[in-house]
């Protein structure tokens, strides 16, 4: 036998096991269709409802025969590259954007996105939540102060009503009374073990953003001030990816930094105060 | 390595819908064992909980992502995140697949099958001393239930298993079910397989239901399913096996339909009777 015979072999095992028309590897004796199938619906069937698992309101907004035509063929385009199954629909949103049978329903990357977030959020490193006090005890200092956020924290601007459907399609599906086109910010954050997803303003989200990405309570509260393109800077911070911000970019509210800051507080989308350099 | 092991009552696979259950019954398993993927993420509910179940619990950590099986290397990564699961919980055991499930970097979430060839016996060894000295700990490895079989193979299953352990240091996992629903596809005698396997190495005994359905030439075909009661020959392969062993534990798995916990608990409770019905002679002739 040669020197790598089961690399060869497995390659085509697992060929077959992806592409329905393919034959059963000849290498497989005492076998049949239906025997060699088992493995092939084993994977395939498990695969969809990985993201079955991973996309819910995916799949509620697009009925199940829908979604089992779309998970199919991804699963057989992009299968999984990490055993974690809890990570896997990594490329599901762009292949919903890429359907040309989805062109009416340009929201659902966005939702898809949003449920990935969730999953990324739900699972992330449990941290401290900042207490107010903390922030307190600097008196005059506070607005030089920096912040450190929470693992679980992300973040998410759309130029779709991304929250609203997302949440309405992890209950009933009812959507009747929401505005699909309205744009929305939204913040994720894990207090305890529940993720907790929050529309906020504009402003509110730029001053998270900014604060999340290194910059002081006074830059960031300058930042909120001019919120027209949230999520677009360059964020430092690997753990809070920002999505570029819709052209539609929401009407900006009057910044008020006072319930900013409440809500940064009490969301729990941060840990504890950046340390400085001693001097 | 664990020495008490037969004096662990039976235990069960831990499903996320039995914790509450779980934690307010007083008299509930032996011992539960999880998916090692399951708990590799960094936080959250699910470490919240397993974290729960082991202060009350000995816990098993049963790997199903390495694919030890791969003509490839391992998933270094993947590697570390076991061990980071293993660090964290301290388990009684852990086990892993003869089985592959990635290919090139294709993972594919089933258990794949192999062929019997020296080559794949040297990469399964390989894997096996990789992984156990990366855990700084044995590990054990458990047999297949197989739907086909490779013309290619040069041995039986017993006798690669058998030079495996040898080989590795490793432990075994004896699936009965997966004995049984072997046996049946291809035409041997589960029996006659027991009587080859090397059962000096084995610590941990999985018994499981399966679904029954036929091939295309009307061959029955059993399917491992774990979504149901353990079936009555898998008892009577446990029951004729126990006096055999001389320290294992045992499992309930039941993945799929799971039922509600007194049903999956009553399982194990019936694995713990059948062990005193047939160890009793053997401890009165031990007295």
């Amino acid at each position: 036998m040669q020197a790598n015979s089961w690399q060869a072999q497995a390659a085509e095992f697992s060929t077959a096991l992806l592409r329905p028309e393919a034959a059963v590897p000849s290498g497989a004796s005492i076998s049949s269709p239906k025997r060699f199938g088992v493995y092939r619906n084993n994977v395939n069937l498990s695969l969809i409802k990985a993201l079955e698992a991973n996309f819910p309101a995916i799949r509620k907004l697009l009925g199940g025969a829908e979604f089992l035509r779309i998970a199919t063929a991804h699963v057989r385009a992009h299968p999984p590259k990490s055993p974690l199954m809890f990570t896997y629909g990594q490329d599901f949103a762009a292949a919903l954007e890429a359907d040309p049978q989805l062109a009416a329903y340009p929201y659902l990357a966005d939702v898809a996105r949003l449920e990935m977030l969730w999953l990324q959020s739900y699972h992330e490193a449990d941290a401290p939540m900042l207490e107010g006090a903390a922030l307190a005890a600097l008196g005059e200092d506070v607005f030089e102060a920096r912040l450190v956020p929470r693992p679980a924290l992300r973040m998410f601007s759309s130029s779709f009503a991304v929250h609203s459907i997302f949440a309405s399609n992890r209950e009933d599906g009812d959507m009747s009374r929401i505005d699909l086109g309205k744009p929305e910010c939204v913040v994720m954050t894990r207090p305890q073990f529940e993720v907790q997803v929050h529309t906020v303003e504009p402003g509110t989200f730029a001053f998270v953003h900014a604060l999340a990405s290194g910059a002081t309570l006074a830059d960031a509260a300058e930042d909120a001030a001019h919120p027209s393109r949230p999520g677009q800077k360059e964020h430092p911070h690997a753990e809070v990816p920002a999505q570029p911000a819709s052209k539609h970019a929401p009407q900006a509210q009057p910044f008020d930094l006072q319930s900013a800051i409440a809500f940064t507080l009490q969301s729990g989308a941060f840990q504890t105060l950046q340390q400085e350099n001693s001097l | 390595m664990n020495t008490k092991l037969n004096s662990l009552k039976a235990g069960a696979g831990l499903k996320p819908e039995h914790i509450s259950d779980i934690l307010a019954d007083d008299d509930a398993v032996g011992f539960f064992e999880v998916h090692a993927e399951n708990y590799m993420g960094k936080g959250g509910g699910p470490h919240a909980t397993l974290t729960a179940i082991r202060e009350r619990f000995p816990v098993f950590v049963h790997g199903v992502g390495l694919s030890i099986g791969a003509a490839g290397d391992l998933d270094i990564a993947h590697l570390a995140r076991l061990k980071t699961v293993v660090d964290r919980y301290d388990p009684l055991i852990v086990s892993e697949h003869l089985a592959w499930s990635t290919h090139d970097t294709h993972y594919l979430n089933d258990l794949l099958p192999v062929p019997y060839t020296r080559e794949v016996l040297n990469r399964v060894v390989s894997h096996m001393v990789q992984v156990q000295d990366t855990l700084g700990r044995q590990i054990l490895l458990e047999n297949p239930s197989t739907y086909v079989r490779f013309e290619q193979s040069t041995m039986a299953e017993t006798e690669f298993i058998s030079e495996v352990a040898h080989r590795s240091g490793c432990g075994l996992l004896l699936d009965l079910n997966n004995v049984f629903v072997s046996a049946t596809n291809h035409d041997y005698s589960a029996e006659r397989y027991l009587a080859d396997f090397p059962l000096q190495h084995v610590r941990e005994i999985h018994l499981a239901g399966h679904d029954m359905d036929w091939d295309d030439a009307g061959h029955p075909l059993l399917i491992d399913a774990h979504d149901r009661a353990v079936g009555p020959d898998v008892w009577k392969l446990y029951a004729d096996l126990l006096p055999k062993l001389a320290n294992v534990a045992t499992l309930i798995e039941w993945d799929n339909d799971v039922p509600a916990w007194p049903v999956l608990k009553a399982e194990a409770k019936a694995a713990d009777a059948i062990r005193q019905r047939v160890m009793q002679p053997e401890l009165r002739r031990a007295s």
